[in-house]
């Protein structure tokens, strides 16, 4: 059936359906409501930005003299991390501080850790990898300054820290840091994602995530210092870690701090997504306490199984509308690697985005995988989008 | 194509919006019907539509054809008519004493594609509508989906091939 037939089918079934005067009438009535409506408006429009300018006004002096606004407040103001009494489950030592492992949470896709590191010396400040003391300001990183731009190498100077540390939090399942130097990198199959916050007695905590591998395995994570020098102009530089020089925190991930997280919306290819070597099988989006991940599963062909040795693990890319606004993006958090999962007769890969969802969906999403051969066809999450959009509107 | 607002010196007035219904008025309302598949709602559609087309003269640059500017509007309209509580209350598709019974009635009519056009999901079917039914260039119904012309091609591509399988026995050749 050619196109052309659409049309004709569906001018048929139209071809009665035609603009009359009534419309016509009915649309300019509506105009002339709504200029009617506006030149009322004004005036109320006027009335109500005096008593909002006559609101703001107080409010205004009220927190300057009255101190009404904090009185309402009161307890508002959410802690970044939470300041409750950590239970320490894991403790080790390196001669620069202590790193105590304060919280593992897992549900299944992902696994969140808090270290609290605690330096041995009050001169010591202790930063983590995403932290560059001549660029990070110390509004990002929970610092209370007066002045929220100012650099942390230059905060540092002001408060008497003439040490300053890298931490690296390094397991043998994620890669950390492309500086760092290891004895079997070949064993990096993921990635870590880690945030801080430098805490009043000048610890700071370390959140980081990564790959949850299930409950009975025992993890390790090991811990470095690596300092930084001064340069003659004054800049922070970091010097090479040593592979040899580390502590070593070992855990297990308990049932009772495991979460239950469940699939929200699946979509499959309506067309076979595949570049030959590997075929994209559905993508879901699970949903758990701890977040919100977007995980695709593929397969190897046989040509993939066949070339297993030489090709590299796809990387898969989520992307959104260019045009987008910033509340409705999705914001990724975390990109971890494959896993492979046994089915009846065939391993099933992973991979997942740990994710922030918008309140807002945006209309469409999706998920490209590049492999080592060539780009896989798109994978449209549209449909995904508009379940959760479903399930967001009758729950 | 007819450019209406080009012969109208001053776009913000009546007699714009005027010309544009006079113009365009039974295509935007043939389209909320293809895309709404209820006359009534259809109608409220289309009339919304030159409504908000009246509201957004002053803002139109000439960046799309003004038919392209109008489906972008109507679209959006029906779209939010389709999430909103009465589309989902009232019970669509029964016969009722209107046009489509008239259409029906006519003893050679075939609502097949109709109907598979109408089963679509409604991205396809909004991409189908403004292609093949409005014949939108690739490019102007990429602009009134609000959507790049990579996606567009993909949903139509999808909806080509749901059409073809849902369609079996009319469906015996593709002209792209």
């Amino acid at each position: 059936m050619k196109t052309n037939k659409i049309k004709n089918a569906m001018d048929e079934r139209v071809e009665a359906t035609r603009w009359s005067d009534i419309n016509t009438e009915h649309v300019l009535q509506r105009i002339r409501e709504e200029e009617h409506l506006t030149k009322k408006r004004i005036p109320t429009a006027l009335t109500a930005a005096i008593i909002l300018l006559l609101i703001l006004a107080v409010t205004a002096l009220a927190e300057s003299k009255w101190g009404l606004i904090q009185w309402f407040s009161g307890n508002k103001t959410a802690a970044v991390i939470s300041t409750a009494k950590p239970e320490i489950i894991q403790q080790a030592e390196c001669p620069q501080a202590t790193f105590q492992l304060t919280e593992a949470v897992s549900d299944g896709y992902g696994l969140y850790i808090d270290v609290l590191c605690i330096p041995k010396e009050s001169q010591i400040l202790l930063l983590n990898a995403s932290v560059d003391p001549n660029e990070t300001v110390v509004g990002n990183i929970g610092i209370d300054s007066d002045d929220s731009q100012k650099t942390v190498g230059a905060w540092a100077t002001e408060n008497g820290y003439t040490s300053l540390y890298r931490v690296l939090l390094y397991s043998g399942h994620w890669l950390n840091d492309e500086n760092l130097e290891h004895s079997n990198p070949a064993s990096f199959d993921s990635s870590v994602n880690s945030t801080m916050h430098i805490n009043d007695n000048g610890s700071c905590n370390i959140l980081i995530s990564g790959s949850d591998l299930g409950p009975s395995h025992e993890y390790e994570l090991s811990c470095w210092c690596v300092p930084y020098t001064r340069t003659a102009n004054n800049a922070w530089e970091i010097e090479q870690a040593q592979s040899d020089q580390y502590t070593t925190l070992r855990f297990t991930v308990s049932e009772e701090k495991r979460h239950q997280s469940r699939i929200i919306a699946s979509y499959y290819p309506a067309e076979e997504a595949t570049d030959g070597y590997l075929k994209i099988e559905r993508t879901d989006i699970v949903s758990s306490d701890l977040s919100t991940y977007i995980v695709t599963k593929y397969t190897l062909t046989e040509k993939g199984l066949e070339n297993a040795n030489c090709f590299n693990p796809p990387i898969f890319y989520l992307s959104q509308p260019e045009s987008l606004e910033a509340d409705h993006l999705i914001r990724d958090r975390a990109m971890h690697g494959r896993a492979g999962i046994s089915t009846d007769n065939q391993i099933v890969y992973q991979y997942y985005y740990s994710c922030t969802l918008p309140d807002k969906l945006p209309d469409e999403i999706s998920i490209s995988a590049f492999s080592s051969a060539k780009e896989v066809t798109d994978t449209d999450l549209s449909e995904a989008t508009k379940m959760i959009r479903s399930i967001d509107e009758f729950e | 194509m007819v450019e209406v607002l080009a012969e109208v010196p001053c776009k913000n007035n009546e007699q714009a919006l005027i010309q544009l219904m006079t113009v365009y008025g039974t295509d935007i309302k043939r389209l909320c019907q293809c895309i709404l598949n209820d006359p009534y709602l259809a109608e409220d559609a289309a009339q919304e539509t030159f409504f908000k087309a009246w509201k957004g003269l002053a803002g139109f640059r000439n960046e799309c054809g003004e038919k392209t500017w109008l489906c972008h509007i109507a679209v959006n309209t029906c779209r939010s008519m389709m999430r909103g509580f009465w589309f989902h209350s009232i019970i669509r598709r029964v016969p009722s004493n209107d046009i489509l019974d008239e259409t029906e009635k006519q003893p050679d009519y075939d609502p097949t594609v109709w109907n598979a056009v109408q089963e679509l999901p409604e991205k396809l079917r909004l991409a189908i509508v403004l292609r093949y039914y409005e014949e939108l260039p690739l490019k102007e119904t990429a602009i009134a989906l609000g959507i790049n012309i990579n996606t567009l091609n993909t949903r139509l591509r999808k909806a080509r091939s749901i059409l073809q399988k849902n369609l079996k026995g009319w469906y015996f050749d593709e002209d792209e």
